[in-house]
């Protein structure tokens, strides 16, 4: 896992999956590039996190896509970068594929 | 929100009157400090009688006053047997056994939690009963006071065999002394149909439970384990200043905290050589210097204080123990975390982290009690299941609720924090059956807190589960289709849902199996129907089917063993819960069942049935026409018989993708059509026929009477349509012989005598 805590040139991108996966099939797309593509992942509801993974990211507009081919989910986000960019992917429980960003690590305990 | 009831101010010093009785018939003073069973019906009767008590004041401080709350006992006990004085020898004759009268060993004993006064009273008394030698169950009251040192309530919950319990209210009286020995609690259980049952209890300790703590660090971490209130200038302006322990803020939720002697030091090597902890290092460290680690329930818990977790500084602490067979024993608090970043500007930025990292370690071990977060409360299936539907509280100021999260964020939370659980939190750690809670015991996040389901005292409905059968025995592969049954048990005509009972959006159904967590039922589907009211009169019932053996989750009732069943229905106004439903799966009878059983608990077999036939799902329908064939004999034959043969009883429409594509698109991209499957009416009725009338007393117990009035309407019907009234007509008529013979209700015998006239007239 790249420590987020060194300062890099180029803008690190880290993806957690947090709340409401439960043994789905996960795969995510960075610019068309699979990044993750997990089976069996499920939420650890003490800390609300999934799995996570991190990707180099050039400044600007990205797109992202997560897909659960299982459930039949999938949604795509336009991620700006200019710095260490933070992405939370949560299932809602309307169903749907959520995402938020964050300049700073997301907080669980 | 947390509520401020505003009781049990410690720093009080309230004025105590010491009640001393007058019996106004008899004129003598009547002391209350005699025998406790003697005072307990002493007082009872004096009150009874309208005696007063005569306040005598005297300025006493808090830990003195008489507090009620605690935990009681109440003992049946028998002579102990006495030993031979020397070793008999085997080959020599043996003595009668010879007991001792001046020493008594408890033969079982039953237990009293009353919470009614001290530290957050929950105005709760919980207890376990042992109604026979093998049969225990846990109950639990809501109280509201009756009178001097009176409180009566509800009995809202029961755990355990409840048939044995049938009891609805209970009242007790306590008697408090300066003598702990002295106290005692008299629980009067009343209604349910059954006699008055009364038990005393003796006091014995103002504690719900013990728990034990062992706090380790590793190498060059400090762990904290206490604070001081007011170190931080953001505070309850009426907190009072003083140190904090975490074993303290235990106290208060009610337990009795003692340390294991253990604490110690974690090298540095376990984590490895980056110095920050995985899951796995620390449940290797939790097994090696955790002095009270065993592979079993306890109430025991091991808290780690280390630098990081691997996954960086985003992560202030977790409960890591949810893997193997005994959860919730370990957590971990990660000192250099987020939590060592005060704000900037904070105004006392070490108190700030000390408090945050005093927090983390609360909130950790408050996870191990089986405490949910604040904000997911009602958060169920599938990662688990609270007993009862409960509410998310998102701005509590609780230990559970992340300081940051809430409106204003951790500055409003700090300011309004009395360093304490909430009121659903405390119900749930002190009153919840103790396998809930204990460490060890149900695994993590399965029926995690609950609250009060709405009942009301003065129900409207009553609510049962049952199965049409003398013995709530199934066997092996038989899919479990139970009735519900919702009775008007109110003294006037009520307004409902025609579809209330099978609008499972309104029902919570857990099952549990005998050893294993209990696990919500979740349908394949639901369904959205416009609400018909209909009136129930005082005293009528309506029923329909529940097919509980699979749902989302899978096969829930599969394997052979002892399950339990309750349901509860949300109304408007009230819940209705109904008591739990025991019923037994046998074993395989054969090598037959066992084979195909493998291929029978999935999630095709498991539509199939639940949807009543499918003419997509190839393979569910392959293993389903093998376990008619080779189990012809057995029960899951017939239910395999009424899927099949309902879905070749008409043409169907099917959704044809051809090849398909791996990659998710629209139907159309991928040349999708609907297309139509013929119907197979030889082979629909030669299933039919078979399932519904070759062994009709078997088929109306195993389908239900519900279901199978339905699949015989469905068949005869079909019948109809097809032209083939008389057999339509013969159909009813060997349904209404069947379900009369089974004493159905006369309103459903008139309804297949309709039914089968309606055939006639048609035929004119």
């Amino acid at each position: 896992m790249i420590d987020l805590g060194r300062e890099l040139s180029v803008p690190v991108l880290q993806i957690d999956l947090a709340n409401g996966f439960f043994r789905d099939r996960v795969r995510v797309d960075l610019n068309g590039r699979t990044v993750l593509d997990r089976e069996d992942v499920t939420t650890r509801t003490q800390i609300e996190f999934a799995a996570d993974c991190s990707a180099e990211v050039a400044t600007g507009r990205s797109k992202l896509q997560v897909v659960l081919s299982e459930r039949g989910l999938s949604e795509s986000f336009p991620v700006d970068v200019s710095g260490p960019t933070y992405l939370e992917i949560s299932i809602a429980p309307d169903g749907r594929i959520r995402c938020r960003s964050s300049p700073e690590p997301f907080r669980r305990a | 929100m947390v509520k401020k009831t505003g009781r049990g101010d410690p720093r009080a010093e309230p004025k105590v009157a010491i009640p001393r009785f007058t019996d106004p018939e008899a004129a003598v003073e009547v002391e209350p400090e005699s025998a406790a069973e003697t005072a307990a019906a002493g007082i009872e009767a004096l009150e009874e009688r309208g005696a007063r008590a005569i306040p005598t004041e005297l300025p006493v401080p808090w830990p003195l006053r008489f507090a009620a709350s605690g935990r009681y006992v109440h003992e049946i006990q028998i002579p102990a047997p006495i030993a031979p004085s020397q070793p008999i020898p085997a080959s020599a004759p043996q003595p009668a056994a010879r007991l001792d009268g001046a020493r008594l060993i408890p033969l079982f004993r039953e237990e009293l939690r009353l919470d009614i006064d001290g530290r957050f009273p929950q105005m709760t008394a919980s207890g376990t009963i042992r109604p026979g030698l093998s049969t225990s169950i846990h109950w639990i009251a809501r109280l509201t006071p009756a009178g001097a040192n009176v409180w009566t309530g509800v009995i809202w919950y029961k755990d355990g065999n409840a048939a044995a319990f049938p009891y609805t209210q209970v009242r007790i009286t306590v008697v408090r002394s300066l003598f702990p020995h002295q106290r005692t609690a008299t629980v009067k259980f009343s209604g349910g149909g059954a006699p008055l049952r009364r038990s005393i209890y003796r006091f014995r300790s103002p504690h719900y439970h013990h728990v034990e703590f062992e706090f380790d660090c590793a190498t060059g971490v400090t762990p904290v384990t206490s604070i001081e209130t007011c170190a931080h200038p953001n505070r309850p302006p009426s907190i009072p200043c003083q140190t904090l322990t975490i074993e303290e803020a235990f106290l208060r939720a009610g337990f009795q905290v003692t340390k294991s002697g253990g604490d110690s030091v974690v090298p540095l090597a376990g984590a490895g050589p980056d110095a920050r902890w995985s899951d796995m290092e620390m449940h290797d460290a939790m097994q090696t210097y955790w002095s009270r680690f065993a592979n079993q329930a306890q109430w025991s818990l091991w808290a780690f204080f280390a630098s990081l977790h691997e996954s960086g500084t985003g992560l202030g602490g977790v409960m890591f123990d949810d893997i193997g067979p005994n959860h919730r024993q370990g957590t971990a608090i990660f000192n250099d975390s987020f939590i060592k970043n005060a704000p900037p500007g904070d105004p006392n930025p070490a108190a700030w982290v000390r408090r945050m990292r005093f927090w983390t370690a609360c909130h950790e071990m408050g996870h191990g009690f089986n405490l949910a977060h604040s904000w997911q409360k009602s958060l169920g299936a599938p990662y688990g299941s609270p007993w009862i539907p409960l509410a998310d509280e998102p701005e509590a100021r609780s230990f559970m609720n992340y300081p940051y999260n809430v409106a204003g964020g951790q500055t409003a939370f700090f300011s309004d924090f009395e360093y304490r659980f909430s009121d659903g939190e405390l119900l749930f750690m002190r009153h919840a059956p103790a396998r809930f809670v204990e460490m060890g015991n149900a695994d993590w996040f399965d029926h995690h807190g609950f609250e009060q389901a709405r009942v009301s005292p003065e129900p409207t409905f009553h609510l049962d589960v049952r199965a049409n059968r003398s013995k709530p025995e199934f066997e092996f592969l038989e899919p479990i289709v139970l009735e519900l049954k919702l009775r008007n048990i109110s003294a006037g005509p009520q307004l409902i849902d025609e579809n209330l009972l099978s609008n499972l959006e309104r029902l919570t159904l857990v099952v549990k199996k005998r050893g294993k967590p209990a696990r919500l039922y979740i349908p394949y589907a639901r369904y959205c129907r416009s609400a018909k009211p209909v009136v129930l009169p005082p005293g009528e019932a309506r029923y329909d089917s529940v097919f509980v053996s699979a749902g989302q989750n899978g096969f829930d009732l599969a394997e052979p063993g002892w399950y339990t069943i309750q349901a509860a229905l949300h109304l408007d106004e009230e819940d209705v819960t109904s008591e739990p439903f025991h019923l037994r799966i046998a074993p395989p009878t054969g090598y037959d069942e066992e084979y195909l059983a493998q291929d029978f608990f999935s999630d095709d077999v498991g539509r199939i049935l639940a949807f009543d036939g499918s003419r997509f799902l190839a393979t569910g329908n392959g293993v389903l026409r093998e376990v008619a064939e080779r189990l012809s004999t057995r029960r899951v034959a017939l239910h395999a018989q009424v899927a099949l043969g309902s879905a070749l009883a008409r043409a169907a429409k099917v959704l044809d993708l051809g090849n398909g594509k791996r990659e998710l698109t629209s139907a159309k991209a991928a040349g999708g059509q609907i297309g139509a499957a013929s119907a197979d009416p030889k082979e629909a009725h030669a299933q039919l026929q078979a399932a519904l009338f070759t062994q009709e007393p078997l088929a109306a117990e195993s389908l239900g009477h519900v279901d199978y009035k339905y699949y015989a309407d469905r068949y005869s019907d079909w019948l109809a349509d097809e032209g083939d009234t008389r057999e339509a007509a013969r159909v009813q008529d060997e349904l209404y012989k069947t379900l009369a013979e089974r004493r159905v209700l006369d309103r459903v015998l008139r309804e297949i005598r309709d039914r089968k006239e309606s055939y006639g007239r048609q035929r004119r």
